[in-house]
């Protein structure tokens, strides 16, 4: 079994392209 | 393993991916990812655990049930942490309640 952790989630910079 | 959280209410929620949202798993990363309308998520472990069980027809009651057959912790636990979790990118628009 698995060790329970908090779920976390992370927004990503989406970096735009001259 | 049964686990009776249907006193909680987690029974009547079902979560599901609003339209435009997606989840993938880059192979070359290795890694999920929550992809959005021009937003990107990254999930952590748990977080992409909790985001591969949801196909609009598991209830948030299921999926903790689900969780705590593969995690070692108190399954009121689980369901809370799932819930607050799922609110919270329900509050970005990235999940649907």
């Amino acid at each position: 079994m698995r060790k329970w952790k908090k779920p976390m989630i992370t927004e990503v910079a989406v970096g735009c392209e001259t | 393993m049964s686990v009776d959280l249907a006193a909680s209410g987690l029974a009547s929620i079902v979560p599901a991916l609003p339209r435009g949202v997606r989840l993938r798993f880059d192979e070359s990363r290795q890694q999920w990812f929550l992809l959005g309308p021009e937003r990107v998520f990254e999930p952590d472990d748990t977080a992409a655990e909790i985001l591969r069980l949801i196909d609009g027809t598991r209830s948030v009651e299921a999926i903790a049930q689900d969780l705590a057959g593969k995690f070692e912790a108190d399954p009121a636990e689980i369901a809370a942490d799932v819930m607050a979790f799922l609110r919270d990118l329900a509050g970005q628009r990235m999940i649907d309640l």
